[in-house]
């Protein structure tokens, strides 16, 4: 995999082609793994999630991925963008009135606080403050819960030990539930 | 909280999650030794973490829809007057036009303040681009020129419809503007001057029109010619990226028979584009026809037009037909039969629109005008004006009956224009003297050009100095000094002394050159005008190279201060511009002549010089995407290795640098993708093909950039 993003960020298409290709197998198991581990789970369609993200991967151009690092990272920042923007979508059409309700009802058992649904917005800006503090927490979560990587996988990405990955995970998951919930700890 | 404070927090929660439950208390005490706030938000934490349960344990998955209930058309023009948008209320239907709907509004807290409003047809923007707008949007609004009309805000009306804030200019097209004051050539000339101006403002800001065309152009009533629209048109353009495609995509530029070769071909668009446009405008404004005659302007024979065909100059443009009508202006003949220029008399020709005759605005056309026109418009990027600048200055010689560039030096050309030049004289105070050495040149004709050259009445070369004193003067070494003094660097002082005297060399040497280029053509008739071309776009080169290095020093770190001495004495030499050899020989004067490092290219400097611009533009700037922390990081980085990149010594290293700056850029953040954009166009042409594996971008970039800038060994194609 590696030597394919190489080859194709020398310009070889042939490597591009097998680089999608293999991103795309890879995705596609993290999208229907998520599909499975969703509540209501089954008009989820993670392929066209995938052509989705895939498709901003190469409008965003970013043909110089050297390692698999970034690719993931790209595709776990893209697949955050996605859904961010679809809950915000949601939102306005909700506040607007508009007669066109979209049924998208993301995650919301995992991202549910005492009870009341937490929106994908406040996580997402929640995760901008924690890139501000710990760029690499903030991608820990963006992985794992983005992009559905396993922690090994993530450790694999950033080149440290699962270990560290999963006390990171801890530690930012703590943090950002508490910005979720309106707390501010002093200082 | 302070990233001291949450860092302190973070580290302290992380120690105690690996002790066992026993020994946290104490690890606690030592932990926050008289600091109870931070001992409370650590137990808050410690908390937290059992208490947050399945929070985030589930990976987000969305459901598939896309929602495309987005598409909110515009409603039709008049129902929306009354409405609000933002604070403004919309007042009058002002246009319509292929991107949206303007309207005359008011602030409603100040009657006075009017500006336009243009709500953007949803059809004229995809969903993924509003993020872009936004962005864009503010880039936009930094765009400050008398000649630009301002964008001064934006936003989303409640129904998602996005609209822009604008300057309001109650103008005339400039095609109208002119022919309705029947201005004569100078002062169209003079208005082309002015949009000239404006797009090379833009440029200089990374902004490109894409859509010059006389409706964007509005002339107001003190004359003063305004851009509207200013980037709008790439902003939404349907294509991601620059692109805008006839064919591939069914899509067709906004306005084809102002759009560029390139354009039509669906390619990447540039400044030269915009430079083409004006060329277009340039060649209508002098001659009143447009430089194809296709009967559908927006059809696809127009794109074959565009693509194919070899214009005319504008002075074969002329008609012939309104000759005799123009000899007769004030009575058609009773009686004449109805085919003999039967609208003349309610119609003006183009022609009397400029106050000439036909006969006239030919020969007046024929020469400069039409060469200038020409290249404006080659249907290469690389052979029009390399920049905004060049297409004025162009312009302005022609105007000060100086020879232009665009045109091939014959004996017979160069006679004439300093005939000319000593006829009319830009002064009147000298028209005396000036008649009375004509009147002597004409007792000579024979040898005129040895005349000409020994008992020049004025010299036909400016006193230099004015184009590179606008980068090296008074208030630029003041400021250099003053920021190098700022670094508190020991020997900041010393350093700025001599650096500020190798300018002065620099400098020195830059004028005698560009005098000896100028008397070596004009005067000892020694290089050909297409050789005085060729020396001065490599003195052109040399100067953006100063210009570079000056603004590089105006944010000066260690490592400019440092190596600043080193960093003027390795600018490219100036003397070699004159060098004969390689001008008889139609290149450009060779450059690196030991292969030691150097700046890359002129075209190449000045997209270094562009992104540097961007990326200072960009600190700061804090979107949602991007903590300001990463910004001036990444900022920071950029910066970095432009100046190892610039000062040449660690090139490898200033590339790795910059891709690993990139890629820690939000991939979907547009800043993102223009600097990737802005590297690329800036290094790839800097770098070799030797460059090393390190650095992906500036191999990839060499490979696909090809033809697409101009080359260094070829020639201008004369017209």
């Amino acid at each position: 995999m590696t030597d394919l993003l190489r080859r194709w960020s020398a310009g070889e298409p042939q490597a591009f082609e097998a680089v999608m290709e293999t991103a795309y197998g890879h995705l596609h198991r993290i999208a229907r793994r998520q599909a499975w581990g969703e509540r209501r789970g089954h008009t989820l369609q993670p392929t066209a999630v995938l052509h989705e993200a895939l498709l901003r991967l190469m409008q965003a151009e970013v043909l110089a991925w050297s390692d698999r690092t970034h690719f993931y990272a790209v595709a776990a920042r893209t697949m955050r963008r996605i859904l961010v923007d679809y809950a915000r979508e949601q939102k306005r059409l909700k506040r607007g009135g508009d007669a066109v309700r979209i049924p998208i009802d993301v995650a919301a058992a995992t991202l549910a606080i005492d009870g009341r649904p937490a929106d994908l917005e406040a996580l997402d800006a929640a995760l901008v403050r924690l890139e501000g503090h710990h760029p690499r927490q903030a991608q820990v979560v963006e992985l794992r819960f983005f992009a559905g990587l396993t922690g090994e996988e993530i450790a694999d990405c950033l080149a440290t030990s699962t270990a560290t990955v999963q006390r990171e995970w801890r530690r930012a998951r703590t943090w950002l539930y508490l910005e979720l919930r309106g707390e501010r700890l002093g200082g | 909280m302070g990233d001291t404070r949450w860092r302190q927090m973070d580290a302290l929660f992380d120690a105690l999650l690996e002790l066992p439950e026993e020994e946290r208390e104490a690890a606690l005490d030592r932990g926050c030794k008289d600091d109870p706030e931070l001992r409370r938000a650590v137990e808050r934490l410690m908390a937290a973490e059992a208490e947050a349960g399945t929070f985030l344990a589930t990976p987000a998955v969305p459901r598939a829809a896309i929602p495309s209930s987005l598409r909110h058309a515009v409603g039709p023009a008049d129902d929306l007057v009354g409405t609000r948008v933002g604070p403004y209320r919309l007042v009058r239907f002002l246009g319509d036009g292929g991107m949206g709907t303007v309207y005359l509004s008011q602030r409603e807290d100040d009657y006075r303040q009017e500006v336009a409003i243009k709500l953007v047809r949803q059809s004229a923007i995809r969903p993924e681009a509003r993020r872009r707008l936004r962005t864009e949007r503010q880039a936009l609004a930094r765009l400050a020129h008398p000649n630009i009309a301002r964008l001064y805000d934006g936003g989303s009306t409640p129904e998602g419809v996005p609209y822009l804030v604008m300057e309001r200019v109650d103008g005339l097209p400039i095609d109208r503007f002119c022919d309705g004051h029947r201005l004569g050539l100078r002062k169209r000339l003079g208005l082309v001057l002015q949009v000239l101006d404006a797009v090379a403002h833009a440029h200089r800001h990374l902004r490109v029109h894409c859509d010059i065309k006389p409706s964007n152009i509005l002339v107001t009533g003190e004359g003063v010619p305004k851009l509207l629209d200013f980037g709008i048109a790439k902003l939404l353009d349907p294509v991601e990226g620059s692109d805008l495609a006839v064919t591939a995509t069914g899509l067709r530029p906004l306005t084809p028979a102002y759009a560029s070769p390139e354009q039509i071909e669906g390619s990447p668009i540039t400044a030269a584009s915009d430079l083409y446009s004006v060329g277009v405008l340039l060649y209508e404004l002098l001659c009143g026809r447009p430089p194809y005659d296709v009967d559908d302007a927006s059809g696809p024979a127009m794109g074959r037009a565009i693509l194919e065909t070899e214009p005319v100059p504008p002075s074969r443009r002329v008609s012939r037909r309104g000759r005799r009508w123009w000899r007769r202006p004030a009575k058609p003949q009773e009686g004449a039969p109805p085919t003999d220029s039967p609208k003349a008399p309610e119609v003006p020709s183009p022609e009397s629109r400029r106050g000439l005759t036909p006969r006239l605005l030919r020969s007046r056309l024929r020469g400069d005008l039409d060469a200038i026109v020409l290249k404006a418009i080659r249907k290469e990027p690389g052979q029009r004006y390399p920049t905004a600048e060049a297409f004025a200055t162009d312009i302005e010689r022609h105007l000060q009956a100086r020879p232009v560039g665009a045109r091939q030096g014959t004996w017979r050309y160069r006679a004439a224009r300093l005939l000319r030049r000593a006829v009319l004289p830009p002064e009147p105070r000298r028209r005396r003297e000036r008649w009375a050495w004509a009147g002597g040149l004409v007792l000579v004709t024979g040898l005129a050009s040895i005349a000409l050259s020994v008992d020049r009445p004025s010299n036909p070369c400016p006193i230099p100095g004015n184009e590179i004193e606008s980068i090296w003067n008074d208030s630029s070494r003041e400021t250099v000094r003053e920021v190098f003094l700022a670094t508190g660097l020991p020997f900041a002082a010393d350093t700025f002394d001599r650096a500020s005297a190798a300018i002065d060399r620099y400098v020195r040497g830059w004028n005698a050159t560009d005098l000896e280029i100028c008397e070596a053509t004009l005067v000892r008739g020694e290089l050909s005008t297409r050789e005085l071309y060729l020396g001065r776009l490599c003195l052109d080169g040399r100067r953006e190279e100063l210009r570079t290095l000056v603004d590089l020093f105006g944010h000066p770190d260690a490592h400019v201060v440092t190596d600043a001495v080193g960093a003027v004495n390795r600018l490219e030499e100036v003397a070699s511009c004159a060098d004969r050899g390689a001008l008889a020989a139609g290149r450009l004067p060779p450059e690196d002549p030991e292969g030691r490092p150097r700046l890359p290219p002129a075209n190449a400097t000045d997209e270094v010089r562009r992104l540097r611009i961007h990326v200072t533009q960009s600190v700061g700037r804090s979107g949602p995407e991007s903590t300001p922390r990463q910004e001036r990081w990444i900022a920071e980085s950029l910066r970095d290795a432009l100046v190892r990149r610039l000062i040449g010594r660690h090139p490898d290293r200033a590339c790795q640098l910059v891709t690993e700056a990139s890629s820690r850029l939000d991939p979907g953040l547009a800043l993102h993708r223009a600097l990737l954009r802005e590297i690329d166009d800036g290094w790839g042409a800097g770098e070799g093909q030797g460059a090393s594996p390190a650095c992906p971008l500036a191999l990839r970039t060499t490979r696909s950039r090809g033809s697409s800038s101009w080359s260094r060994s070829r020639p201008p194609r004369s017209p």
